[in-house]
């Protein structure tokens, strides 16, 4: 969040107007560019390198709230914002967040209604003043809306960091005539402002005699030396425009390792900077000629030569690359999703009385299909993740959902081994497919493969503390589900059952707050610290030992028992996901935000439901005597 | 074993003292997570994960102490008397006993731990360990430590005395938060940085390390230049001091500091980013631990720490101050340590054995 602790950026309405002034003799560009190659082009952003296509979805996701935009994919309107900034920004692209920032910046708000940058960046420029007194501010002292407000102008900021990322490169509309090139030694050729970097201080001084010799006014300047003078004027005016661009890093550094990456802009104000580096813009260049002239076969070439150029400087893993845009094409949690609510769908068709059994068979059948599919499809995602990131999959609240998922799914489907009933099934199903849909909510940075701050950033705690007690969330969640189905009444056989489920998530919970506790004694010097996360953990695991415990001394009937397990399901959620909100202790590293209402509503309803299940659950048992 | 302590070793082994003991336990463990987005970490480990008695208004209640005591005395119980060892009850038993372990354990770390910081730059050394949270009023007779007063102990209006002080000390004021007001009393005589400011109580933050101890000290007797009324506040880089004769009396307020008995030296300290951004990745301290003529050097790292005589040192954190970084060391130490290891162990152990015994015990039905 270092941008915020910089002034806005004053000129952006003048930036605005020399983007639209910049006039192109090339022709639109074809809008179909294949995209591949340019994908995988390496960019370091969020402390990690990935590829343009993770960049590109981030950025169009916290903008647009999508993927794609009017057809484009992600990383064709990076491209065009890129290349073509003159109409990126007239798009219609930002939907703004909430009413309440939509009146802040005096604009209306309709739910699916999108504004162009232009829009957007002119609304703010008429509150810089309120901007900058918020980033004085400080952060700590930011109420909820301020952060939401200053949260959308640092994404509209990096938008206008983007836009402006290339304008070092595009061709421009100035130039000298021969006589004067010849003149100045300079090469009429000279296109971009990045070609004119060598020759721009020869250009500026001509132009500084002409303004000394007549003053600003331009009629009494001879034709040449308006020329000039624009021409100086035009390349000041890029000039403007890469101030503090430092956000689209794409090119590499000197050394393989060392912490380089740098924007175009950046590496062209570098006093530092090697000829050699310098040239990795010739390349770009290149790239903006071809994207003008549509011309798909240097396209092709040109990103091409710029991705292996990347990989082989720093050492990336170009299969990893390949990875990622593959696993964000997949977008495997709407599949799996899907899969699991089809195979649960069926399941509960399958077993309602007036289903012949030869169709409920068949159902079953498709059913087990389905969610063999949607499981296998978990544990790949969840192993390319693992690949991709090159550490245990639980290192954020958005992952540690999509493990559980998994561990739910799977162990709630082995339930069913020695019997014929289906309600093992259906519960992985059920589990499996609401887990993986409410993960959406917990990944509103865009980008889902993160890096993890420091304490996090050891592999072995991860595969051990966090691995077992997100098993112990899941087991937890199974038993829980399950209580429902006894109390539900839908079969007989659960009641030995329970017990032993239960007993399941009590170890993975203990031992996995116990490991937790010991991390914490490793990492900062105490086993227990009374933090919320820590809390929520010891809760689940204390309910658990009263449920049993109940049971034993006779305290708690079948029923009981059951109403209790089931009520386990609120206390993991709680745990889980409501101490994040308290933002206290160590453990706020899982931000959520309208994930407060949903948890509400939530615990609410299954309140009321396990109480009306306990309650014909017991009419029921007492009729049976 | 006589009879009624039998007796009342069989009351204490019955599960039911578990089945109403532990939703207590639930309430204190929820109220006191969520006051602590109120009232802050530290407030609410004392009103309620420390506590003897939980005040519900007029009504007391009891406290986590005596919750997690009772606890104890009734597992004790219960694996004197009515654990025998058979095959079905092994893996139980060895369950409970991890658990008695653990609240052991934690009555040692309770009364023993002693928890602190260390805040340095390269090249500094140090000796003492800050404690996070004490507060205390030193009083120092030319560099030497006289008394060591804890500010929780300290009341407005009380004396301060020892054989070796020459002159009567009293405390005007004392405010465990204390924010700073301009002098505007002209009554009195006020010395120092006295003459100019004032300090008076403040409400507390909810960071406890944020709270900014001070007292006001009456000081008569040593003679008319030095008498008067001085400011003793936490962040004041002086503080007041008083010369009798050729010995010189301080007044420190701190941070309670306990000597090591060996000095810790930064040799450097590194912080490493992920690339491109600032947030770290890693964060690293080279030390060299100078213990009588013996020095070696050892690095600390996050989840990677320092143990030596009984003192273990980690790599907390940092500060960055006016561009250079001071690495934070949290230095622990705790005679009970070892127990969570051990408990975890032997309650794991338990748990599959009792679940082994029960899938047996089901397969034979």
């Amino acid at each position: 969040m270092m941008y915020l602790f910089r002034h806005p950026y004053t000129g952006m309405t003048v930036v605005l107007l020399i983007l639209c002034a910049l006039l192109f003799s090339f022709g639109a560009q074809a809008a179909t560019l294949d995209s591949a190659a340019f994908k995988r082009i390496p960019i370091v952003h969020d402390g990690r390198v990935k590829p343009l296509d993770t960049f590109a979805r981030a950025y169009l996701y916290r903008l647009s709230g999508g993927q794609s935009l009017d057809g484009q994919t992600a990383s064709e309107w990076l491209a065009e914002s890129l290349f073509r900034p003159d109409l990126a920004i007239k798009q219609p692209l930002i939907r703004l967040p909430n009413k309440r920032i939509a009146s802040a910046l005096e604009l209306e708000f309709e739910k699916n209604k999108r504004y162009s940058y232009q829009q957007v960046a002119t609304a703010f420029d008429t509150k810089r003043s309120e901007v900058i007194a918020l980033i004085q501010k400080g952060e700590e002292n930011l109420n909820r809306f301020e952060k939401e407000f200053l949260d959308f102008y640092g994404v509209i900021n990096d938008y206008s960091q983007i836009t402006r990322a290339m304008t070092l490169v595009l061709p421009n509309a100035q130039s000298l005539p021969d006589a004067e090139a010849k003149r100045l030694e300079i090469d009429p050729t000279l296109r971009s402002y990045a070609d004119y970097l060598t020759v721009k201080d020869r250009i500026v001084i001509e132009a500084q005699k002409v303004v000394k010799k007549y003053g600003s006014k331009i009629e009494s300047y001879s034709q040449s030396e308006q020329h000039i003078a624009m021409l100086a004027f035009y390349l000041a005016n890029i000039e403007a425009t890469g101030k503090q661009n430092t956000l689209f890093r794409v090119i590499p550094p000197e050394q393989a390792g060392s912490d380089g990456w740098q924007a175009p802009w950046a590496l062209a104000q570098d006093k530092s900077a090697s000829p050699k580096r310098l040239e990795s813009l010739i390349d770009w260049q290149q790239l903006a000629t071809a994207y003008y002239a549509g011309d798909a076969a240097l396209w092709q070439q040109t990103a091409t030569a710029i991705n292996q150029q990347s990989i082989q400087a720093d050492n990336i893993s170009a299969m990893r690359l390949h990875l990622e845009v593959w696993y964000h094409q997949l977008n495997p949690t709407l599949w799996i999703m899907i899969g699991y609510g089809l195979a649960f769908i069926l399941l509960l068709i399958s077993s309602i009385d007036s289903v012949s059994s030869r169709q409920s068979d068949a159902m079953k059948k498709a059913a087990a299909l389905i969610a063999y599919g949607a499981m296998l499809l978990h544990v790949v995602m969840i192993i390319t993740r693992i690949i991709i990131l090159e550490r245990p999959p639980v290192g954020t609240l958005y992952e540690s959902v999509l493990f559980v998922a998994l561990i739910a799914a799977l162990l709630a489907w082995r339930l069913d081994k020695h019997s014929q009933a289906n309600e093992g099934k259906m519960i992985a199903c059920l589990l499996g497919g609401f887990l993986i849909g409410i993960s959406g909510l917990f990944a509103d940075q865009g980008d889902t493969l993160g890096v993890l701050v420091a304490v996090l950033n050891t592999n072995f705690w991860l595969a051990t503390h966090v691995v077992c007690i997100t098993i112990g969330y899941g087991c937890a969640l199974v038993a829980g589900s399950l209580a429902h189905l006894y109390l539900l009444g839908t079969s007989d056989n659960l009641g030995k059952k329970l017990q032993t489920a239960a007993l399941i998530a009590l170890l993975f919970t203990a031992v996995g707050t116990i490991l937790g506790g010991i991390w914490a004694d490793q990492s900062w010097g105490r086993f227990w610290g009374w933090d919320p996360k820590e809390n929520g953990a010891l809760a689940i695991v204390i309910w658990l030992i009263w449920l049993l415990h109940g049971r034993i001394t006779g305290h708690l009937k079948t029923i009981g028992f059951a109403a209790g397990l089931a009520v386990t399901n609120i206390i993991v959620a709680l745990s889980w996901f409501g101490v994040n909100l308290l933002n206290v202790g160590l453990h706020s590293y899982g931000f959520t935000n309208s994930a407060a209402y949903g948890l509400a509503a939530f615990c609410s309803i299954e309140l009321i439901v396990i109480i009306a299940l306990s309650i014909t659950a017991k009419r029921r048992l007492q009729y049976a005597q | 074993m006589t009879y009624s302590m039998h007796s009342l070793l069989q009351f204490f082994a019955r599960p039911v003292i578990l089945f109403y003991l532990f939703p207590w336990l639930m309430c204190i463990l929820v109220l006191g997570t969520i006051s602590q987005r109120y009232i802050g970490l530290y407030e609410s480990e004392r009103l309620f994960f420390s506590s003897t008695i939980i005040w519900a208004g007029p009504l007391p209640l009891p406290g986590m102490v005596p919750v997690l005591a009772l606890l104890g005395l009734s597992l004790t119980a219960k694996l004197i008397l009515k654990s025998p060892w058979n095959k079905q009850k092994v893996g139980t038993i060895v369950t409970h006993m991890g658990a008695l372990l653990l609240l052991v354990g934690g009555l040692l770390t309770a009364i023993t731990a002693e928890e602190g910081v260390i805040v340095f730059a390269p090249q500094e050394a140090v000796s003492v360990v800050s404690d996070y949270h004490q507060r205390e009023l030193a009083v120092f007779k030319n560099d030497s430590l006289l008394l060591s007063l804890p500010h929780d102990a300290i009341q407005k209006g009380q004396p301060i005395h020892h054989v070796e002080l020459p002159f009567s000390v009293q405390v005007a004021n004392v405010c465990r938060n204390c924010e700073v007001v301009l002098q505007s009393d002209s009554s009195k005589t006020y010395r120092g940085l006295a003459e100019k400011m004032m300090i008076k109580p403040a409400p507390l933050r909810k960071e406890n390390e944020e709270n900014l101890f001070g007292a006001v000290l009456e000081i008569s007797g040593s003679d008319p230049q030095q008498d008067g009324r001085y400011i003793a506040f936490e962040p004041m880089p002086r503080q007041p001091s008083i010369t009798v004769g050729e010995d010189r009396y301080a007044f420190v307020a701190r941070k309670v500091q306990r000597p090591l008995p060996f000095t810790v030296r930064l040799e450097s300290f590194q912080k490493f980013a992920y690339p491109g951004s600032s947030m770290a990745r890693e964060y690293e301290s080279i030390v060299s631990i100078i213990d009588g003529d013996v020095t070696w050097q050892s690095p600390i790292r996050m989840n990677e720490p320092l143990r030596y005589k009984g003192y273990t040192l980690y790599q907390s954190s940092f500060i960055d101050v006016g561009g250079q970084q001071l690495s934070v060391l949290a230095v622990v130490r705790n005679a009970g340590r070892v127990f969570p290891y051990i408990s975890s162990i032997v309650m794991c152990v338990g748990l599959l054995i009792h679940l082994w015994t029960r899938r047996r015990r089901r397969v034979a039905e």
